[in-house]
């Protein structure tokens, strides 16, 4: 009996353990990726057979932003998402279940500050007392606030008007709104399609924003390899947007249903590198205590957003790229 | 490839991995110091980057002017370090390039929180909170950047180390195995041939003129082996020619009749040539390297030492010397040249001695042949005569005695005429010999003539005479004269003269043309027949030719031939030629007649007229040809065979019979023309009538797809004395009468109406059938039936239509048995089957029921549905029951159809049961009947199926 307990246990040990293999390898990584033309790493690592490369299984589903990207990884609908640094920040206040593998790009160009030519704002400071637009929770929001703060207009005396990216336009086209701040490719969107009733203000707020990629932490600890074979393949993506530019813009073009003319104006102003840098940390914390300090958040910022980083995955691919700390 | 070009790639190539080596090594090193550069400046910006935060923090906090003064300071520091845009340091290094462009936004930031100042109300100190921020962070990505830009120097350092130190150990690598390639090139191009080139050189040095150096590579050194080469082939040769020439000298002068030889000027023999050998009898080499003394006997070499010495002196000696060379008197004409050298001085002289013995004794010869001569002519086979210019006999040889029956003494000193010519003749003698004696011509002066001599005894001789003139003196003559005793020669002319008669007088009578012509086609000869013919009379024969003697038609028919005879060959051949209203056939022999040396001189033609023999043969031919005809066109196949039994003639009806040529056929042997089959059919009839029987038989023949019956005859062929020497053979293609003979045979043994078979082929039948069910032990059954009511058919329809009825009736009757019974009409409506392989009643009664059935069916006659039935009557004769005869198996069906017509017609009824009985119980092995009945039943069914 004993005997046959002693080949019995490991046995479904073993059965199960193959089981769960089989369970873990089948499973593909779930990855929300924002429509954005930041997110084209992402694009060009699927469209170019990255991932399969790495014997990674992914499942990509595309989100309008980075905030709701980030949603579907909290509610547990993906597993990785692509976010930008003000959805992370908002979210840190609230939860801790996620982690950031890695910057991917930056860029002090993305959102743009629109206003309506009716509303005779030519310069930040004359936006008192308007209606601005603006996506709460995500750079949108951040940008608005700091044009306008820099530019010496209080915040509170311009009524903000909570939407979503795809409702700007609509909005700015029917007056619900005097202007609006969004990003790429919104903003050109709005621009093209409402021409001469829109125009854009200088970027005054000097925001340097980041694309990140922000896992849940239920897959930190499992499923390590896999996310190191994501970072290998956006890597190897970031790769070819620097070595084959004209590859990674038709990617995007095709993608994102824009032209040659769109991905040429914006190609300079976006900095493709994978990193951990301090400077995110900096960040995170300066919009963190805006945020208090604004009252658009309640509660407790995390104590340190170390915490908030997972380099192991990062570190295995590109060591030279996790440089906060130093 | 040439050696110095290789040996020029070898050194470019090691300079250009040198330079390239150096240049490599200088890229390393700049890159290295650019990086190095780099990284100190990345460094220092780092420092400046996180004095700006500190600075910003410090403004932030206090508004010092001197911190906003400092941050300036510092800012501008860092742009300078920052290389320019564009530069290589900004284009290979992102981190510069995002750190120039965060901080070119910098100071307008930092401006707002300049501005700001140190106001404390609560919106500026929102904004300065939130400037400081930006600031922060903003400061914080440079930093980051610079880090990068630093990591981003160190890697390109690192890789400039290693860059160097890959070339720092791959220079002197490659430039080693360079410098091993060229020794081991140096050593297998250079040194090797050069190598095999001393060796060979050494080769030729030592004699050996078949050394080469054997190198077949494109390059100097292989140039230079192949030169060498070249060179000892020619040197080879030359050397080869040059022993060949000598040999040559040598040999020509070894073969001259003369001494050759060459003294120096210290008078020794440095050359003799092989003559010395056959005149001195030694060998030439030995005389060579002695002086005169040595060689020659003290007497001749003290003659001839002043020769010698005057021909070192340079003068050139000729004369002549005797000696005695092993006991043989020598003259020899000896030359000495001396050989005068450039210089003037006489290095030595030739020697040339030409042997001249033979001369001399030629000389000595002739006076002693001039004596012989005379001892000649005295012995000579004809008469000699010498005559003085006075005409007086001066010679007079033993022949001429014999010839004239005088002795020399008798004739001598007398005069010719007196002694020789014949009176009549002598006047004119002397007169022509006056006229000899001044000129030394005259009409006999070297002539043969004949004429007429006198013997002693008084009788003249004929002779033949011919006379020489001797010059005596200035302007008198004398004569020799040769006279030849010819009374042989003419009688054997004379005979000569008599058989040519004879022969013309052959040839005159002879049947045929006969003529001699010369190569020019002259008539030298023709017989008398000839003439006549071409009416030529006998005198004017030397002016005809061949051509015009046989006239011009006829000639063009000889052309080519007379061309072929005058070619040597022999020919023969036949011609006609028209004559009146007939042609005149003739035969022709031309016959080159040939001289001594085989050549064609002129030839014989002889030229027989065949016009007789000719006309026969045509009209025997013709009639040949009218008897073939015949015999073609009998139609019969008409052929000799003789006692060899080969087919010696065939007309054309074989070739219609057997497919075969006739004329090509013949002296084949008959088996192999007709085939194995048919000849031993024909064999035992051929070897009688061959043996003179005359036989006739009928046969088949099958060839060429038809089967021919044919009626032969063989008629043996007897010569005079009665041997058999063949057989005609008379063949008659009787095929046609066979088939109409078979046809009234089938007529007489069918039905005509129905085809079936007609009582006289049931008579024969019937018995057969009985024979062979005892032979194979089966029962036999006779059916006898009618057509019901037939009479009343024929009334209703008429006899059209009853015919028609009788035809179907016998054919559903053929229908419903084997075939292998027999269905015969007796006559009217009569009808009976014969049943055999039978084993009992049931079988028979099977059928016969089947036939009644067969006619439950109307007939459809002319578009008319007549019902017709049948009764039927059955016998059987059971298998064992003994013997029984036709009629009592036909009268006992009859009686089992009477039965039938009682029950009322369309029905079958047998033999009644007690007969039947009878029989059964002779029958013991038909008592398994139900079984047997069973089977039969089985085995009519299956036939009725079929």
């Amino acid at each position: 009996m004993l005997i046959k307990s002693f080949f019995r246990a490991p046995l479904l040990a073993l059965a199960l353990w193959s089981l769960a293999s089989l369970a873990t390898a089948a499973e593909p990584l779930r990855i929300a990726v924002s429509k954005s033309m930041l997110s084209l790493p992402m694009f060009v690592a699927e469209a170019q057979g990255y991932f399969a490369a790495e014997r990674l299984q992914v499942s990509i589903s595309e989100c309008s932003g980075g905030h709701r990207c980030l949603r579907q990884v909290l509610d547990g609908a993906a597993d990785v998402a692509t976010a930008g640094d003000l959805p992370i920040m908002f979210n840190s206040f609230e939860r801790d279940d996620f982690a950031v593998l890695a910057t991917f790009v930056t860029s002090t160009d993305d959102v743009k500050l629109l206003v309506r030519t009716r509303a005779g704002a030519t310069r930040p400071e004359q936006l008192a007392g308007k209606r601005i637009g603006v996506v709460a929770g995500t750079s949108s929001q951040y940008f608005v606030d700091i044009s306008l703060l820099a530019a010496g207009v209080d915040p509170k005396s311009v009524t903000m008007v909570w939407l979503q990216p795809e409702q700007i336009t609509p909005a700015l086209r029917d007056g619900t709104v005097d202007a609006a701040a969004i990003w790429e490719p919104h903003a050109h969107d709005a621009l093209s399609k409402l021409k001469g009733d829109l125009k854009m203000l200088p970027n005054a707020g000097h925001y340097l924003g980041s694309f990140n990629l922000v896992a849940a932490r239920r897959v930190l600890a499992g499923r390590d390899a896999d996310l190191v074979r994501l970072l290998r393949a956006v890597e190897r993506a970031q790769r070819l947007i620097h070595e084959e530019p004209a590859i990674a813009k038709a990617v995007m073009n095709q993608r994102m249903h824009t032209d040659a003319a769109f991905a040429d104006a914006h190609w300079p102003k976006l900095n493709f590198r994978l990193s951990l840098d301090q400077s995110l940390i900096t960040t995170l914390e300066g919009e963190a205590r805006w945020a208090l300090r604004e009252g658009h958040v309640k509660g407790k910022r995390p104590a340190s957003y170390l915490s908030l980083l997972h380099p192991g995955p990062l570190r295995a691919v590109k060591p030279a790229a996790v440089a906060f700390g130093r | 490839m040439k050696l110095r070009l290789q040996l020029l790639a070898c050194l470019a190539v090691s300079v250009t991995l040198s330079v390239a080596a150096l240049f490599a090594v200088l890229g390393a090193a700049r890159q290295d110091l650019r990086a190095a550069a780099a990284q100190a400046s990345a460094q220092a910006a780092a420092q400046h980057v996180l004095g700006l935060m500190a600075l910003t923090q410090e403004y932030a906090r206090h508004a010092e002017e001197r911190a906003a003064q400092q941050w300036h300071d510092r800012h501008r520091a860092v742009l300078a370090l920052l290389p320019p845009p564009g530069s290589n340091g900004a284009a290979d290094n992102e981190g510069v390039g995002r750190l120039q462009a965060v901080a070119r936004d910098l100071p307008a930031l930092f401006s707002r929180l300049q501005d700001i100042g140190g106001r404390s109300d609560t919106f500026s100190v929102r904004r300065r909170e939130l400037l400081l921020d930006q600031l922060l962070a903003s400061s914080q990505a440079m930093n980051d950047h610079a880090a990068q830009w630093y990591e981003h120097a160190a890697t390109s350092r690192a890789q400039a180390e290693q860059r160097f130190m890959r070339v720092a150990v791959a220079a002197p690598l490659l430039l080693l195995a360079l410098l091993t390639a060229l020794i081991l090139l140096v050593y297998r191009r250079v040194l090797l041939p050069l190598k095999l080139l001393h060796e060979a050189t050494a080769a030729v040095a030592g004699g050996d003129m078949q050394a080469r150096v054997g190198l077949s590579r494109k390059d100097e050194i292989g140039e230079l082996a192949r030169r060498f080469d070249d060179m000892t082939a020619q040197l080879a040769l030359r050397s080869d020619q040059l022993q060949r020439s000598e040999r040559q000298l040598r040999a020509v002068t070894d073969n001259i009749p003369a001494l050759i030889a060459y003294i120096d000027r210290d008078v020794i023999l440095r050359y003799a040539n092989a003559h010395y050998g056959s005149v001195y009898g030694i060998d030439p080499q030995a005389l060579c390297g002695r002086g005169p003394e040595a060689n020659l006997s003290p007497e001749v070499a003290r003659q001839i030492r002043p020769r010698i010495e005057a021909a070192l002196a340079g003068q050139r000696q000729s004369f002549e010397r005797h000696a005695t060379e092993r006991g043989l008197d020598r003259y020899f004409q000896t030359e000495y040249v001396p050989d005068i050298q450039a210089d003037g001085s006489v290095a030595g002289f030739y020697v040339m001695a030409a042997d001249i013995t033979a001369r001399k004794q030629a000389e000595l010869a002739q006076a002693r042949s001039e004596e012989r001569l005379r001892a000649i002519l005295t012995h000579a086979p004809d008469a000699f005569v010498g005559l003085d210019s006075q005409g007086r006999i001066c010679e007079w040889n033993r022949q001429a005695e014999a010839v004239f029956g005088w002795t020399r003494d008798e004739v001598l000193c007398r005069p010719l005429g007196e002694v020789l010519i014949p009176a009549a003749q002598r006047a004119a003698h002397e007169a022509g010999f006056a006229r000899f004696v001044s000129s030394g011509r005259g009409a006999l002066v070297n002539q043969r003539v004949e004429r007429q001599a006198l013997h002693k005894d008084g009788h003249q001789i004929p002779i033949e005479l011919s006379v020489a003139a001797v010059q005596e003196s200035a302007g008198v003559w004398a004569a020799n004269a040769f006279l030849r005793d010819i009374s042989d020669r003419r009688r054997a002319e004379e005979a000569l003269h008599a058989g040519e008669l004879r022969l013309r007088l052959i040839t005159d009578n002879l049947p045929a043309l006969v003529g001699y012509f010369d190569r020019d086609e002259r008539c030298l000869y023709a017989n008398e027949a000839g003439m006549k013919l071409q009416g030529i009379q006998a005198g004017e024969l030397a002016g005809h030719t061949f051509r015009s003697a046989i006239g011009d038609e006829a000639y063009a028919l000889h052309a080519e031939h007379v061309q072929a005879v005058l070619g040597g060959e022999r020919r023969y051949f036949e011609g006609r030629l028209p004559r009146g209203k007939s042609d005149v056939y003739f035969q022709v022999y031309l016959v080159p007649a040939l001289a001594a040396g085989g050549l064609v001189e002129g030839f014989y033609a002889m030229t027989f007229d065949v016009t007789a023999v000719r006309r026969a043969q045509v009209a025997q031919q013709r009639s040949e040809e009218q008897l073939r005809q015949i015999a073609d066109n009998v139609p019969a196949q008409i052929a000799y065979v003789d006692n060899e039994y080969q087919l010696q003639f065939a007309n054309a009806t074989y070739r219609n019979w057997w497919g075969l040529e006739p004329q090509a056929q013949l002296g084949q042997p008959v088996s192999d023309l007709i085939g194995a089959k048919n000849y031993e059919v024909r064999r035992p009839y051929l070897v009688r009538a061959l043996q003179g029987e005359r036989v006739e038989f009928e046969s088949e023949a099958p060839a060429l797809g038809v089967v021919r019956n044919m009626h032969t005859c063989y008629i043996p062929d007897r010569d005079a004395e009665g041997h058999v020497r063949g057989l005609f053979a008379l063949s008659h293609d009787i095929t046609a009468m066979k088939q109409a003979q078979q046809q009234l045979q089938a007529l007489a043994r069918n039905d005509s109406l129905t085809g079936l078979a007609n009582r006289l082929q049931f008579n024969e039948k019937l018995p057969e059938a009985l024979v062979r069910g005892e032979r194979n032990c089966t029962g036999v059954a006779l059916l006898f039936l009618d057509v019901d009511h037939f009479k009343r058919i024929n009334d209703t329809l008429g006899h059209a239509g009853g015919d028609a009825v009788l035809k179907e009736f016998g054919r559903r009757l053929c229908a419903a048995v084997r075939a292998s019974d027999t269905v015969a009409r007796l006559g009217g409506d009569e009808f009976v089957i014969v049943l055999e392989g039978l084993h009992n009643t049931g079988e028979v009664e099977i059928v016969g029921r089947k036939i009644v059935a067969a006619f439950a069916e109307p007939m459809l006659l002319n578009g008319q549905l007549v019902q017709v039935s049948a009764s039927v009557g059955g016998g059987y004769h059971a298998a064992g029951a003994g013997r029984i005869a036709a009629e009592e198996l036909l009268a006992r069906a009859d009686a089992a159809l009477y039965a039938a017509k009682e029950k009322g017609r369309n029905t079958f009824c047998m033999t009644p049961a007690h007969a039947q009985a009878a029989q059964e119980q002779q029958a013991p092995q038909e008592q398994q009947a139900p079984r047997a009945v069973h089977e039969g039943q089985e085995a009519h069914e299956s036939v009725a199926a079929s």
